[in-house]
């Protein structure tokens, strides 16, 4: 196995951890925080930063990863949240390189987007799988909450997730 | 031709990217086709029992760390119901001689009846650590399972400001952790009736965040006999809720002038927002 397969699976383990981080303190603190019962999307808010930041194949294996954990802690049948995650890791993925980055309004643009293609995908496979899961309705009140809440503190997670990047490797290496 | 050979290992990087994307879509997409096979369940239920692990431990510092706060204010207000309750002692005394009396006649009463109202179902007391990581689904996540006596579709209560109402069912049960679906997801039913005017009907969950379930199948003829506030009980008739468990209130009632039944709009006796402890029914019945 070649230096830098090792490295990328290393990569990955690591930004998995993360997002499974992310996932317990969604499920448990977060809620302290909740707005209407709303909980912000810090976990979508990773995915879409490490995905886009290390490219390749990084935001496909972790959110597969990271998504099916995902699975084990709610209702949804194991594979629902790993085939999002799958496909939300890889379409920002592939636009590294791409875009440059500013410090606020294109990551609140990518995780606004992000957040309404994951509820959208989440629709799309509970329909084409006749799945009788209780999803919430893509319309509620509720759910525009959600897109506020996670797009507004999505600058703030990149500064902190930049920040730890950055003390982990001076020279330029992202987890 | 250098140029040509990185075109080619750019192209074949591509190539194999894209056959993984497609592997891991199709794994996810064999999960979600085969969710019910027994080797999936068994690594659903094992995935739950490890990362509960972590949930339970941050649940337990959250717990401790809002106790240590509130302990102050806490000391101050036991004071205060401390000499409450001491003078409340005194009054109640009195009142205890005339309840053992009232207790004597009720227990004859009851054994002439042959009133089954004295059986107890057993129960687990179970604390909520987590709820579902997103906002898509209304899942909670509670610190007890296969371990402790909990089997999927055992109904969940609580006790909430003097009501003990129904709370929903396990769905999931890891070794030591156990997945709820509340009464008001929108593929919750219960058998249900009035507990005043007795008509049955059939409880669905709304979705949303619990702010109210709705009650079909009720007889129009009923109308006249409901109004707002009367509460709704389960039936208990081929569920798998017992009987006699609080709902709800009626909100309000609809019908339309062509529809032979009514619908009942629901507010859910139990706040969902701030629950904290549910107690699992094991089915098992005590004397």
């Amino acid at each position: 196995m070649s230096l830098q397969v090792k490295k990328m699976i290393r990569k990955v383990i690591l930004n998995s951890g993360i997002l499974i981080a992310c996932i317990i303190l969604q499920s448990t603190l977060l809620r302290y925080i909740a707005i209407y019962d709303v909980i912000p999307n810090l976990y979508l808010i990773y995915l879409v930063y490490t995905s886009f930041h290390n490219g390749g194949l990084h935001g496909t294996a972790s959110g597969f990863i990271s998504g099916l954990v995902e699975d084990t802690l709610s209702i949804s049948p194991l594979g629902f949240h790993g085939l999002i995650k799958t496909v939300i890791g890889s379409l920002y993925s592939s636009f590294n390189g791409l875009i440059i980055l500013d410090k606020v309004i294109i990551p609140m643009l990518f995780v606004l987007v992000a957040t309404v293609l994951n509820r959208v995908l989440a629709f799309a496979v509970v329909s084409i799988y006749s799945l009788s899961v209780p999803a919430h309705s893509i319309f509620s009140k509720y759910f525009l909450v959600e897109i506020a809440y996670t797009t507004l503190l999505t600058p703030f997670i990149f500064l902190i997730a930049d920040a730890i990047g950055n003390r982990f490797n001076p020279r330029g290496y992202r987890i | 031709m250098a140029k040509r050979r990185y075109s080619g290992i750019k192209k074949n990087s591509k190539v194999l990217k894209g056959a993984i994307i497609c592997v891991l879509l199709v794994v996810a997409s064999l999960f979600i086709t085969f969710t019910d096979s027994p080797l999936l369940t068994i690594a659903k239920n094992s995935g739950l029992t490890v990362v509960s692990i972590f949930q339970k431990g941050i649940s337990s510092i959250v717990s401790g760390t809002k106790g240590k706060l509130n302990a102050m204010s806490e000391l101050q207000e036991l004071q205060k119901a401390h000499d409450d309750a001491l003078e409340r002692l005194n009054v109640y005394t009195g009142i205890e001689r005339y309840v053992t009396e009232l207790k004597k006649e009720n227990e004859i009463l009851r054994s002439q009846l042959e009133f089954s109202g004295n059986i107890e179902t057993d129960h687990i007391p179970c604390e909520i650590i987590s709820k579902d990581p997103e906002n898509l689904f209304a899942s909670i996540v509670i610190d007890k399972g296969a371990k402790e006596g909990i089997e999927k579709n055992m109904a969940v209560t609580a006790y909430q400001d003097g009501i003990y109402g129904l709370v929903g069912k396990v769905v999931n049960v890891g070794h030591s952790s156990s997945i709820v679906m509340p009464i008001f997801d929108s593929t919750s039913y219960i058998s249900a009736r009035l507990q005043s005017g007795r008509y049955e009907g059939l409880v669905n969950g709304a979705g949303g965040a619990g702010d109210y379930l709705i009650m079909n199948y009720v007889k129009k003829t009923a109308r006249s006999e409901i109004s707002t506030g009367d509460m709704i009980i389960s039936s208990g008739m081929k569920s798998i809720y017992p009987k006699g468990l609080n709902i709800g209130r009626v909100n309000s009632v609809r019908s339309g002038d062509y529809d032979t039944s009514l619908e009942i709009e629901i507010h859910p006796v139990i706040d969902f927002s701030k629950l904290e402890y549910v107690y699992v029914i094991t089915g098992k019945e005590d004397d």
